[in-house]
């Protein structure tokens, strides 16, 4: 049996070396959204699109959440799931971090649960600058740090991918 | 209302927010300092990230170097992010119907527009009726 310090420690070293998707993927995903199935992949030059085709199997049921803090469980888990497809879409080598920029995602599930999407969308949508700040921002823009000055050697230098 | 012995109907899919909260907030981004939340007079909210690196993780000392560990930033970023949403609705100050009523912004200068506009591409789920027929 492990003492609780052995299985901080076991979980601490899961974490360290896979990340929290991998235990989300481990502890939930018991019925993994199958390509093709519930989620399709379209490729074309220079663009490509995921579409949602059953909800319910990608991010799991919506109509039984009770209160405020289910709520943010569901969207944490949707966020998880979301990145879950990516990372096999990663994994299988279909796919670069780079594609994102050219990534869209649709859902042509009628049964979805728009409004929970709509919440998702406004939560990660993070407006930089912000609008009041935009006129300072065009005048001064050596304020702003280039990604390869902060992360050298970063994803999106394609010669970094793996 | 739910009894405190029911387990929640969610709890099987997930959970591990708490755990994130455990493994990589030793530094909590604070209220105030890292972040200011303003509720307006017509009740939407506006949350502003005032210090990236606190809120997110500096990605200048995490090790960005493949495919997957650029995911699993991204993964981080949608952590921190409803971990500060968690504490606000924990002290009771928003509601889930609150979020229709939200932006956010980053007035932080030394910030990577890139993983915001990458982390919004991911979650931006359109919805498609024309194809559903």
């Amino acid at each position: 049996m492990f003492s609780p310090e052995m299985w901080n420690g076991l979980l601490d070293s899961l974490q360290r070396r896979t990340g929290l998707l991998t235990q989300h993927v481990l502890l939930n995903h018991k019925s993994m959204p199958r390509a093709g199935t519930d989620y399709a992949w379209t490729v074309q030059p220079g663009a490509q699109h995921l579409d949602i085709k059953n909800f319910k199997a990608c991010f799991g049921e919506f109509d039984v959440l009770h209160d405020n803090e289910d709520y943010i469980q569901y969207l944490e888990s949707i966020c998880l799931d979301l990145l879950f497809i990516i990372t096999q879409r990663i994994k299988s080598g279909q796919m670069h971090v780079g594609d994102i920029s050219n990534l869209t995602v649709g859902c042509s599930d009628r049964t979805a649960s728009f409004p929970v999407l709509d919440d998702l969308r406004r939560i990660t949508t993070i407006m930089h600058p912000p609008p009041q700040a935009q006129h300072s921002i065009t005048t001064t823009n050596t304020l702003y740090m280039s990604k390869s000055q902060l992360t050298p050697g970063g994803p999106h230098e394609e010669s970094q991918h793996p | 209302m739910k009894s405190p012995n029911t387990p929640s109907p969610s709890q099987h899919s997930t959970g591990l927010l708490v755990q994130h909260e455990r493994f990589k907030h030793e530094h909590k981004p604070q209220e105030g300092k890292d972040y200011a939340w303003e509720v307006m007079d017509d009740g939407h909210s506006h949350l502003d990230i005032q210090n990236f690196s606190a809120c997110f993780g500096n990605p200048a000392f995490i090790p960005v170097l493949t495919d997957l560990d650029y995911i699993q930033y991204m993964e981080s970023m949608c952590l921190d992010l409803l971990y500060i949403i968690t504490q606000r609705i924990n002290t009771g100050r928003l509601r889930a119907e609150d979020l229709q009523r939200i932006r956010i912004t980053c007035s932080d200068p030394l910030v990577l527009p890139r993983y915001f506009e990458d982390l919004n591409t991911i979650t931006r789920i359109v919805h498609l009726p024309t194809q559903a027929h």
